[in-house]
């Protein structure tokens, strides 16, 4: 037996599928003195790498996801351990079916050949399937399984080959030193190795092993329960381990996959069951092992029987028994998305957690080029572990959020659904202004925002049909024409936004203009009372983040970024900053209030006696006002294209300030303006770019047509990849394009929501230089216009102003046409409004 | 023709360890979940033996708490 290392430069912890291939990768990338351990034996340990039903469905809506479920397939491929199967997606109803149209356009739009099929086309490769249970089918034939277990052998021994890494089995961590805020030492019963880097990747026991270190990863064990029946006579028929497409029967969220004989069913449908960490057996306490749980038959015997009704002659042959039965444990996360990166509470240690076997292998790799790099090739900001805030890493959100997810699984879920539980955690100081005036909240990192008002329902009236009505119940689910009559009247006289859940940190010190300086783009050596919109990149010159700085002083910025990706961009600028400078969150300090439109001068100026002449307080500058005996920071930038200011106030004077601007504003008829113009309809009128939409780890800024006439010479991240995409030609331009013609074949008017793919007008595919498919990253209305607007990133040759082309939605082609190619606004193409 | 009833009790699986409750009165069967003993399978085998001898039927019956 190998015994256990005393030093290392990285160990990690787990020996599943996350924890082979990051070895592997970490090697790969010239990682040496790699030290792996598993409390369990190998190959198996017994996570949940050892129990699962192994087969992968390549699409998912999150193009992050789809992208390393895509990667991983691939180095499956290369491990000569994938076995193509093909898969179906079957449809019991029309709501299901019409889901499945829209996942032919998440399949369009990353590039995975898929079919809507007949119940025909199913019963001729699965003629043991009942047709008429079905309506349709969603046909992938690249869906396979994969021996996981010996993926994750074949990894180990790539490293152990390169003299990369050493691995010790049956070692359990006992405790985590952490010295001085970084980690030091991992204690094993084998004896104490000294790491510089420490990786959890042990799914389900991950929190318990962060916890040792005082930190986070907010996931829960949960039971996802499996049957094996068999033997059946039709699947003994063919040789091998697989022969029959995989079956998904959404409808009941369940999947039957054949494995020899055997049948496996698993389903996603019974009552949610959370296990605590510390909760999970022994390896000898456990029957099976520690991810094996006992099966409890009453909560899976209905779904049994919907799965008899879909193969009745299968599941229900002569001799055929039910050899296995699991509760078996996988890892959920409160919002869906993996746990991956730096844990922002210890330098050092690291996340690679809540990863299933179809990202397995492209989690390892993004973790180790992470690791290696400081970026990754696929983005996967969504996974960054850093980017929640302190309520959601509570035990008692996790389970109350992964409660509500789960037999969301196979769900059919809008874009926009909101949460109904763990709602009401983070109220902006006038959330009871807001609630009496009919707020419909939609929550963000916590934050209860409203996205519209019912007390505007009046303007309705107002405006008419510029409100852009939708007739389809799934293109306005979620939303509501108020959001455009809010629209039309700040364009037309003044709102007042709610901005609260900004993420908002102070870069102070003596060196604080260094710090800033070297983090972002834009020139930051600039006066006091200056603000620059900037773009912070990472080291291949992907964005990382776009956000706004005040220079408040001499050694005093502070940054103003969104509130979902806010704390990752603070653990950012914590990771770059040189002695000197540190970084204070003030996000629970400030509100901030933004007041737009033509008349917001007028109704700021009724309550100071400020100078706020264009003159006075000119764009793109801040400095302290005082409303009557209330001292606001004023910022004069906007992010609809209106006249106006972003107050940032004190969390306890918010309400005030939120009332006098009401007051105030009467007699103009201002009136309160929601997220849903803030962050859609105002933006892209304006063309504004939003993080996480447009721009991500693997957009330019050239490719988002954004790139300023000079490149500062100071260095910053990024600067040298920067400079060489400016010399370069684009892969992509990111384009604005409006819907031509919303009519669709049944003769309604359909509004594309976002994610659907742009093809030719005849319906033909398009390439950018990555090799990507254009999609569309933002979709909404452009009230101001009477258009629908849509962004993509198109081929450069197709990225032609007047270029007639076409959106897929619901498997119908909509004719669209560009009408910018660069980040000129539809508009008000010359700003004048925002001077005022 | 001779009907008999078995009388079974579920039992805690013994594959993994044997645990007990906090009270240390009872066997903790969360991780290994319940079975039918070797001996009540035994009684089982019986009954079918001396029911179908003579054509008669063999029934199971097995109490448990909902809880």
């Amino acid at each position: 037996m190998v015994s256990t290392p005393a030093g290392a430069r990285v160990v990690v912890i787990g020996a599943g599928i996350v924890g082979n291939s990051l070895v592997h990768h970490l090697a790969r990338l010239g990682w040496r003195d790699i030290v792996q351990i598993d409390k369990g034996p190998l190959p198996n340990p017994g996570g949940s790498t050892g129990h699962a039903s192994n087969f992968i469905f390549p699409v998912d809506h999150s193009r992050e996801l789809a992208d390393l479920t895509l990667d991983s397939m691939r180095q499956y491929k290369e491990l000569g351990v994938f076995t193509e199967s093909g898969g179906y997606e079957v449809a019991r109803t029309e709501e299901r079916m019409e889901e499945l149209r829209r996942r032919m356009s998440s399949a369009r739009a990353w590039g995975i050949e898929t079919e809507l099929v007949t119940p025909d086309h199913v019963v001729a490769r699965i003629p043991f399937l009942d047709k008429d249970r079905i309506l349709g089918a969603f046909w992938t034939p690249s869906v396979g399984v994969v021996d996981s277990l010996r993926a994750g052998t074949l990894m180990r021994e790539s490293a152990m080959a390169l003299g990369a890494l050493t691995v010790v089995s049956t070692v359990e961590v006992l405790g985590m030193d952490v010295e001085q805020g970084r980690i030091r030492r991992v204690c094993t019963t084998g004896g104490d190795i000294e790491a510089e880097i420490v990786v959890i990747a042990c799914g389900v026991w991950s929190p318990k092993l962060a916890g040792m270190a005082g930190a986070a990863i907010p996931l829960t064990p949960a039971v996802h329960q499996m049957i094996s029946v068999g033997p059946i006579p039709q699947l003994t028929e063919r040789p091998g381990e697989i022969s029959f497409p995989i079956v998904r029967d959404m409808d009941t969220f369940c999947y039957e996959r054949q494995h020899g004989a055997d049948m496996e069913v698993g389903s996603y449908a019974h009552r949610p069951i959370l296990h605590d960490p510390q909760d999970i057996p022994s390896i000898e306490q456990a029957r099976l092992s520690p991810t094996e749980l006992p099966f409890t038959a009453s909560d899976f015997d209905p779904q049994l029987e919907q799965a008899l009704e879909l193969m009745p002659d299968a599941l229900g042959a002569e001799g055929a028994e039910i050899h296995y039965a699991i509760n078996g444990l996988l890892s959920l996360t409160p919002d869906g998305a993996p746990m991956l990166g730096e844990t922002p509470e210890v330098k050092g240690l690291w996340s690679a957690a809540a990863v299933w076997i179809k990202e397995g292998p492209g989690v390892g790799r993004a973790v180790a080029e992470w690791m290696t790099h400081g970026h990754s090739e696929i983005d996967v900001h969504h996974s960054d572990i850093a980017r929640f805030y302190p309520h959601q890493r509570t035990r008692a959100h996790v389970r109350s959020r992964t409660n509500e997810s789960f037999n969301k699984t196979y769900g059919i879920v809008h874009p926009s659904e909101q949460w109904a539980h763990e709602r009401g955690k983070r109220l902006a100081p006038m959330h009871a202004a807001e609630r009496e005036a009919g707020a419909v909240f939609f929550e963000t990192a916590g934050w209860e925002r409203p996205m519209w008002y019912a007390s505007n329902e009046l303007l309705l009236g107002e405006y008419g049909d510029a409100v852009m009505p939708r007739e389809h119940e799934w293109d306005s689910r979620w939303w509501s024409p108020i959001i455009n009559a809010e629209h039309l009247a700040m364009r037309e006289r003044a709102g007042v936004v709610d901005l609260s859940a900004f993420a908002i940190f102070d870069v102070v010190g003596p060196a604080a203009a260094q710090a800033v300086q070297g983090t972002v783009v834009a020139q930051a050596d600039v006066a006091e009372g200056r603000v620059i919109y900037t773009p912070v990149l990472d080291a291949k010159g992907g964005f990382r983040s776009d956000l706004t700085v005040m220079r408040l002083a001499h050694d005093r910025y502070r940054v103003v970024t969104g509130g979902l990706h806010g704390m990752a961009d603070m653990k950012w600028f914590v990771d770059h900053l040189p002695a000197g400078a540190q970084v204070v969150d003030q996000t629970s300090a400030f509100t901030t209030i933004g007041l737009w439109g033509p008349k917001a001068r007028d109704i700021l100026g009724r309550l100071t006696d400020d100078d706020i002449s264009h003159t006075g307080f000119p764009f793109l500058t801040c400095r302290g006002i005082e409303l009557g005996s209330i001292g606001v920071l004023a910022s004069r930038i906007s992010y609809v294209g209106e006249l106006g200011w972003e107050l940032y106030v004190p969390m306890e004077q918010g309400a005030r300030v939120w009332d006098l601007l009401h007051e105030a504003g009467r007699s103009d008829g201002v009136v309160p303006v929601g997220i849903g113009v803030y962050g859609t309809t105002g933006r892209l009128e304006k063309g504004y770019r939003a993080f996480g939409f447009e721009l991500d780890g693997e957009r330019t800024i050239v490719e988002a047509g954004t790139a300023r006439p000079k490149v500062k010479n100071a260095d910053f991240v990024g600067r040298e990849p920067y400079l060489a995409q400016r010399a370069a030609e684009p892969a992509a331009v990111l384009c604005t394009l409006t819907v031509d013609d919303h009519t669709s074949a049944g003769g309604g008017r359909r509004y594309m929501l976002g994610g659907e793919p742009i093809l030719t007008r005849d319906g033909d595919v398009l390439i950018d230089g990555h090799g990507h498919h254009p999609y569309v990253t933002s979709a909404g209305s452009a009230p101001s216009l009477g258009k629908h607007l849509l962004m993509a990133y198109l081929p450069p040759d197709q990225a032609v102003v007047g270029n007639a082309l076409a959106v897929s939605y619901m498997e119908e082609l909509y004719p669209v046409t560009v009408r910018a190619n660069d980040a000129t606004p539809l508009f008000d193409p010359a700003n004048e409004r925002i001077r005022g | 023709m001779t009907n008999v009833l078995v009388c079974i009790k579920r039992v805690p699986d013994t594959l993994g360890e044997v645990l007990l409750t906090a009270d240390e009165q009872a066997v903790d069967a969360r991780f290994v979940g319940c079975t039918v003993s070797a001996h009540e399978n035994c009684a089982v085998e019986l009954a079918v033996r001396v029911a179908s001898a003579d054509g008669g039927t063999a029934t199971v019956l097995s109490l448990r708490s909902d809880a």
